[in-house]
């Protein structure tokens, strides 16, 4: 393990260690992180990151915003979302959030820690 | 034919901003070249300077327009910005289909393609790539974003042609106006500056590389100590317009294009040479009307190198002899590369205007190949009229235009 660890980052050392010893993310730690996403990239303001937005007539999102929305949640996740037909159906952050909670549960994750 | 006249400029330069502290500037002597930190990890990088221009108030670009603008297209379109506030132009011209845009680089954002590489090629994961890279990395990136930013409907184009791409835009936005095709148009050029932009002078053995420790004192153009270009990046824009239609405007006029060539060496892809250099020169003229010791003020393109410098000496002296006064704006701001043309044209244009032309700074002694000609070592007062602006480019690529004041304005 201590020859492991030399070799990643803190952030993955921290989410390496959280598998190992069964971690399971919360629905908290979800919204949060998505939340990020659209703040990070999207330079979307704090207050407007409710459930009920609609990603793309509220938030402003248009179709090349969604592809750049695939690759960082992804790289925020650890999750492989490109091909999932699901993406399609998203319409508010809260279909975000539960479309993440979804994948987590299934254990569809294909990433032990976060790719940082 | 059509008259076309310079009624706007623009510029972010590595001395500033805006046209005005560029200006300032070169007026204080300053050199905007540095010491590049975290260049010294590029294993055989001999050049470690660079003139980096700052991105200053890039949000003030709505991000729907800016996401797909790498450095160079944000600087162009903050200096199509400052170019259009300058001539006055806004509204439904710019949706007209009688305006357009030309802006020329050697390539698309350095900075985003190796982004691109850097995430794309270590495993092969296309997966990792945002949609906007292609946006930011095509060679017309900056026409492109210029043009969808301020909703251009007329002609949008790009030169290519490394170092003569500005000029080279310029001087295809002074024919579509002759030709009557466009009533106006935003010219000029752009480009980033990156480790990877220097490292393909430095494999050439082009660049500066004895000057690391002493950034300012480099580059020196047509000096006996000359060893070589410093990159920069920036991006300048003029607005050329019709005559009658600046006219109709009542709009301030810097100068008239009256004379443009851009041709190709046909010799050798890297070394310049003074007989196709000169015969620019000298079809520029004819385009002109006018004879070489008409000529109040050369603008070179003057790097520093030791063959490139030598060899536009040689051609100036051939054809304008010793009387025209000659300088290089590289050893204030670099070389940035396919903005130069523009940038540089831009603060000849100030030097017609205040009547005075800057010195080449780092020229202390004229190297003997390159003597001959009536280099401006220290500000000169001098009434200038018309001014030659000069670029040349790896590819054997020459270009020169030709700007007369408006004495009838």
């Amino acid at each position: 393990m201590t020859i492991l660890c030399a070799f990643v980052s803190s952030w993955q050392k921290i989410y390496f260690l959280q598998a190992v010893i069964g971690y399971k993310m919360t629905e908290q730690e979800i919204v949060k992180l998505t939340n990020q996403v659209f703040e990070d990239s999207f330079e979307i303001e704090k207050e407007l990151l409710k459930e009920e937005m609609n990603i793309f007539q509220d938030l402003g999102l248009d179709s090349l915003d969604i592809v750049d929305l695939v690759v960082a949640l992804q790289e925020k996740f650890g999750v492989k979302i490109r091909n999932d037909e699901r993406i399609k159906g998203i319409r508010t952050l809260g279909d975000i959030y539960k479309f993440i909670i979804a994948l987590k549960a299934e254990g569809a994750s294909t990433a032990i820690y976060r790719q940082t | 034919m059509k008259r076309v006249v310079i009624t706007g400029l623009g510029a972010v330069s590595p001395l500033g901003a805006d046209v005005e502290a560029m200006i300032q500037g070169i007026e204080l002597g300053k050199s905007a070249i540095r010491y590049m930190d975290g260049w010294n990890r590029y294993t055989g990088l001999k050049c470690l300077v660079g003139a980096p221009a700052e991105l200053v108030n890039e949000k003030a670009i709505p991000r729907t327009n800016r996401r797909s603008m790498g450095r160079m297209s944000i600087f162009s379109v903050q200096a199509a910005n400052q170019a259009l506030a300058d001539a006055g132009i806004k509204g439904e011209i710019l949706t007209s289909g009688r305006l357009g845009c030309i802006i020329g680089s050697t390539m698309g954002s350095a900075e985003s393609l190796n982004d691109t590489f850097e995430k794309m090629l270590p495993e092969k994961d296309l997966t990792k790539l945002s949609s906007m890279k292609f946006f930011q990395c095509v060679s017309h990136t900056a026409a492109m974003n210029v043009a969808q930013y301020l909703g251009i409907t007329g002609y949008v184009m790009a030169t290519s042609a490394a170092c003569a791409s500005a000029l080279q835009a310029i001087g295809a936005g002074y024919d579509l106006i002759r030709l009557g095709k466009q009533d106006a148009l935003l010219c000029g050029g752009a480009e980033d500056l990156h480790p990877t932009v220097t490292a393909s002078f430095d494999i050439l053995f082009a660049t500066s590389t004895g000057y690391n420790n002493k950034p300012e004192k480099t580059p020196r153009p047509f000096d006996a100590k000359r060893d070589g270009l410093v990159c920069g990046e920036g991006s300048g824009i003029l607005i050329l317009e019709e005559y009658e239609h600046a006219l109709k405007r009542n709009a301030k006029i810097y100068a008239e294009i009256i004379g443009y060539h851009t041709c190709g060496s046909g010799v050798h892809v890297s070394q310049s040479c003074k007989d196709s250099m000169a015969a620019c020169f000298r079809q520029a003229l004819a385009d002109a009307h006018i004879l070489p010791e008409e000529v109040d003020y050369i603008n070179a393109h003057a790097t520093a190198t030791i063959q490139g410098d030598r060899e536009e000496a040689e051609a100036i002296r051939e054809v304008f002899g010793s009387s025209v006064p000659v300088s290089s704006l590289k050893g204030h701001m670099g070389h940035t590369l396919g903005a130069s043309g523009a940038i540089e044209l831009i603060a000849s244009l100030i030097m017609m205007e205040k009547g005075c032309i800057y010195p080449t700074r780092n020229l202390e002694s004229v190297g003997p190949d390159c003597d001959g000609i009536f280099h401006v070592m220290k500000k000169l007062t001098k009434e200038i009229n018309i001014i030659v602006k000069n670029a040349f480019a790896f590819g054997g690529i020459n270009a020169s235009i030709v700007c007369k004041k408006l004495l009838d304005s």
